[in-house]
């Protein structure tokens, strides 16, 4: 429970009718995404400006209130979870587009507006917002510029990192600066750079300055069947190293296809065992000729049907089948968990292969969606809680992120690490690494009171000893020695 | 006045460079922007990072590369281009031998910019020594990857003050089969227009740059497309395509332009054109990025300050002179960088001279500069150490790293004296325990449930 003061103090911040505090009401911001991880906040408020954000954050610093700032709670990794006595700050309330400049092609917004909302009010100048998250309907871009959101097309258009220009940070103190500058010119070390990407726990982001790209002339997108994973996965390798750098190369294994089609019907072959989605586009004197290229790459490796989307009717049929893919798994299993782990690209077919042995071993089964041009795996664990598999199925989902590393990849590709793997990062950052890590918190908020908890393993989160032991890899590479 | 100069070859020699000596230290990579910014400091120290030199790991089919941080770019592009593969980076100095930590580390950037961004944008993980020792990595070796800070971002645009980078992992991109240029002469005036209607079109240019009276567009992609898309670029503006022997020296003439520039401006690229307009110096403008250098006299320079602060810009310039101010605006987070400052290197010994008004000793160290009661003061946060302290230990048990003595101007010291002190420790654990007071979510084994379908596109 907040102390009379806070809570007085709160209030006075943002005004009555911006405060959350009946006790029902507050049960819907109890966690987000991952919905697993629950706790109701003891108040949630939600600013109409950044000076009332910046005035809830100063109340929170002066009780020493711990605060949550929270999106659309599309987030999957427990980020926007709320903390036990501490206070939800909302964005919800602060949607505005706030200039659309075509000249400098840029746009300015509130933290709450919604990623597909930039691209709608850019369109009218044949402008838009590259980086598309699957949730991009709902989810906001200051929650985007928390998880540096990717999307299907991240591979040739990069993150969020690479989008965002400036924005204003209501720091864990109440103060509100400006990172990054009105180009990419910087004044000294790049800390619009370490915002993005942290999760919320560096402070709270407001008026956001996003670049926006001309519409490309062409996209060309096809959708071919293989006759297994690898054979997919050698197209996408010909295809890199035909220097085809594709807008997106999406994978689905046949469970992920099964249950996509069950739920939107988008034509896709129910018995194939592998999918790819290959998008091409750009200036069309360009993918034309690199399409055919990509065909010919499709049918050298046994592409048993290539379709090609004639209108964009069609591609988005294609697409919608692709972006149905996580919630449509709940078609075919009563519950699942959606992972998300990174491998060198060029490990896919060893991820995949050890995936199934686990899941084999776990007596669970796996669906398979990944965004194949970067190694990004989305491997969804099935299982049925009524059936007591819960925690079985808890555990092939953390093993898989983990086997990830171990292959020389990352616990996260655009979920974040939040709640909810905290506790692996042990197992990609040596301790040096992770102690650094929370230096630059400390500097940032020395009080610990922003969406504390999250991102870093605590002790309280995983125990005096976070994590099994791993060497640190300088270990490993014989650099450096654990005396 | 002497300072040692120390190559190290390897982290560990690197960890130990900074933790047996003592005083300020100086991170030198091939000095090509030595001079930029403000005048480094006096050092006692000066650590060179040409040692760190060759390619680490380099899988092309991954498109990645993990590299020395003191190999000079131009000499890893030679080695990746043998597999058809960039780095698409091409700062100016690239071509007097500036490393890849360099050009990180002064946030520099060229023409390609405008297709694939800095080095910031290429970045993919980092290892960086802190002043105590400390080696830590950022990022990995995967382009996606959203585990843990991006502190190889902290690092762009450092100028040597918060660490040493090692090592990097850089992401790479095909080199095209084919590039070409276009060419207009102009005045700046016109370039801006024409920019807008190149911009308007469909094209997708890499680069876009007027240099001092002509204006010049390059495309990438296959051989057949860019000459379709090249004349058409021609036919919008009423320009050339340059023939390939003229489009490399156009772009040789475009960097040696730079190299001369005696500062360095971004602003808005709509008001670009006027903040140089204002002063009668040989520029080289990205009129879509909104960057550009000036080689306006140093005595200008104060007025180009002025004019792009006036324009909302920023501003740094590319020339030691005592007498003109090193920066344009200050930065609007200074206090958070002063704070990261305190955390990573609490008594200033990386380079005290750089950033010398915002991050020198006398800020950073200064009693009383804690904003904020809860702060761990630098002193506490070395004395708290309990945990393992595997970089201390490790730099003890090696051979000091290859030492030669070598003269430095040296002029003032006596500001030294307060980064004089013993070794900071990392960061104990039980510091950071004590500090996270809040609990974790009570509840966390109740039954997961899918994500909401609602949510779904
Ligand atoms: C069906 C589905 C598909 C998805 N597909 C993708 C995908 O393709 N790619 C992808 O990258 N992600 C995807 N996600 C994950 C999620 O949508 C993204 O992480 C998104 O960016 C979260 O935005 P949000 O507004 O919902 O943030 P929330 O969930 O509300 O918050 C996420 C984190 O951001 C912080 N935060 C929110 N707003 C701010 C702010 N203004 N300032 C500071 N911190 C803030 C919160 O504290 C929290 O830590 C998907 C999720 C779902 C449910």
């Amino acid at each position: 429970m907040l102390d009379h003061a806070a809570h007085k103090a709160l209030v006075a911040a943002v005004g009555t009718e911006n405060v959350i505090s009946d006790p029902v009401q507050l049960r819907s911001y109890e966690c987000d995404g991952l919905t697993g991880f629950r706790q109701i906040p003891s108040l949630v408020v939600l600013p109409r400006a950044t000076e009332q954000v910046a005035q809830a954050v100063r109340a929170c610093h002066r009780h020493h209130v711990p605060f949550v700032a929270r999106g659309a709670g599309t987030g999957l990794s427990g980020g926007a979870m709320p903390v036990a006595d501490g206070v939800v700050i909302s964005l919800q309330r602060m949607r505005d587009v706030l200039d659309i400049d075509p000249v400098d092609r840029r746009a300015v917004l509130q933290p709450g507006v919604t990623n597909l909302d930039i691209t709608t009010a850019a369109a009218t100048h044949g402008l838009y917002y590259a980086p598309d998250p699957s949730s991009q309907q709902v989810c906001t871009i200051g929650g985007n510029i928390a998880e540096n959101s990717g999307g299907a097309h991240c591979l040739k258009y990069g993150f969020t990192t690479n989008h965002v220009l400036s924005m204003t940070v209501v720091l864990p103190d109440g103060e509100t600066v400006t990172l990054g500058s009105d180009s990419d010119e910087q004044l000294g070390p790049d800390l619009r750079g370490v915002v993005i990407g942290s999760e919320g726990t560096l402070g709270i982001v407001c008026d956001i300055t996003v670049r926006l790209l001309r519409v490309p002339e062409t996209v060309r997108t096809l959708l071919a069947d293989f006759p297994s994973v690898t054979a997919a996965g050698e197209v996408v390798s010909d295809l890199i190293a035909a220097g085809i750098i594709p807008a997106a190369v999406e994978m689905m294994d046949n469970l992920a296809i099964q249950a996509a089609e069950k739920a939107v019907g988008a034509g896709y072959t129910l018995t194939t065992p592998a999918a790819l989605v290959v998008e091409l586009d750009g200036p069309e004197a360009e993918c034309t000729a690199q399409f055919d290229e990509v065909r010919a790459i499709c049918e050298r490796h046994g592409c048993t049907r290539l379709h090609i989307a004639g209108t964009a009717a069609e591609r988005a049929k294609i697409w919608k089948g692709r972006k149905a893919a996580f919630a449509a798994v709940g078609r075919i299993s009563p519950d699942y968990i959606v992972q998300d782990g990174v491998v060198p690209r060029t490990r896919l077919a060893e991820v995949l292969n050890r995936i199934e042995d686990m899941g084999r071993d776990a007596g669970l089964r796996v669906a398979n969606v990944f965004h194949a041009g970067d190694g990004n795996l989305h491997p969804l664990v099935l299982f049925d809680d009524d059936a007591g598999e819960l925690e079985r199925a808890e555990e092939l989902s953390t093993d898989i992120a983990e086997l990830c590393v171990e292959l020389g990849g990352s616990l996260s590709g655009e979920h974040g690490i939040g709640t909810d793997k905290a506790c692996s990062m042990p197992r990609m950052f040596g301790e040096a690494d992770l102690s650094t890590m929370d230096r630059v918190r400390t500097a940032f908020d020395p009080q610990h009171l922003c969406n504390p908890g999250k991102l870093l393993p605590t002790p309280r989160l995983c125990g005096e000893q976070p994590g099994r032991y791993r060497p640190h890899p300088l270990e490993e590479a014989g650099v450096i020695e654990r005396l | 006045m002497t300072a040692t100069t120390l190559t190290p070859t390897d982290l560990r020699s690197v960890c130990a460079a900074f933790t047996e000596t003592r005083g300020a230290i100086r991170i030198q990579g091939a000095g090509t922007a030595a001079a930029w910014a403000e005048a480094p400091g006096a050092a006692d120290v000066v650590v060179d990072t040409t040692g760190l030199s060759g390619i680490r790991a380099y899988n092309p089919a991954d498109m990645t590369v993990s590299v020395g941080a003191g190999t000079p770019l131009a000499q890893l592009q030679d080695e990746i281009a043998r597999h058809g593969q960039r780095i698409a980076f091409d700062a100016a100095r690239v071509r007097r031998g500036a490393t890849v930590a360099g050009l990180i580390a002064t946030a520099d950037s060229g023409p390609l910019a405008l297709g694939f961004g800095s080095m910031r944008d290429l970045v993919i993980g980092a290892t960086v020594v802190l002043a105590d020792g400390t080696p830590a990595r950022t990022g990995g070796h995967v382009i996606k990857n959203v585990a843990g800070y991006d502190l190889a971002k902290l690092m762009h645009g450092s100028y040597g003050v918060y660490g040493l980078m090692t090592e990097v992992v850089l992401r790479l991109h095909p080199v095209p089969e084919a590039q070409r240029t276009v060419a207009l002469d102009c005045t700046l005036h016109e370039a801006t227009r024409h920019t807008r209607s190149i911009l308007a079109e469909a094209q997708e240019p890499v680069s876009l740059e007027w240099a001092d009276g002509i204006l010049l567009t390059r495309i990438e992609g296959t051989a057949d497309g860019t000459a379709v898309r090249a004349r058409a670029l021609a036919e919008l503006t009423g320009g050339r395509v340059l023939p390939e022997d003229d489009a490399a020296d156009s772009w040789d003439q475009h960097a040696r332009l730079v190299d001369d520039a005696t500062v360095r401006v971004g602003c808005r690229p709509s008001r670009l054109p006027d903040v140089l307009g204002r002063f009668d110096a040989p520029v080289a403008a990205g009129l879509a990025t909104g960057i550009a250098t000036l080689s306006a006299p140093a005595a200008y320079v104060d007025r180009v300050h002025d004019a792009v602060t006036e324009a909302g810009g920023t501003s740094v310039v590319r020339a030691t002179d005592p007498n003109i101010r090193a920066w344009g605006q200050q930065p609007s987070a200074l206090r958070v960088l002063q704070a990261i400052k305190r955390e990573l290197d609490p008594t200033c010994r990386l380079d005290p001279g750089r950033f010398g008004t915002w991050l020198g000793p006398n800020v950073v160290a200064g009693a009383g500069t804690a904003t904020d009661a809860g702060a761990a003061p630098a002193s506490s946060v070395a004395a708290a150490s309990g945990g393992p302290s595997p970089t201390a230990g490790t730099a003890a048990a090696t051979a000091p790293p290859t030492t030669s003595p070598a003269s430095t101007g040296s002029p003032d010291a006596a500001d030294r004296s307060t980064a004089q002190q013993g070794d900071p420790t990392p960061r104990a654990a039980a510091s950071q325990a004590a500090s996270h007071v809040v609990q974790a979510p009570t509840d966390s084994s109740g039954g997961a449930e899918p994500a909401d379908s609602e949510q779904e596109d």
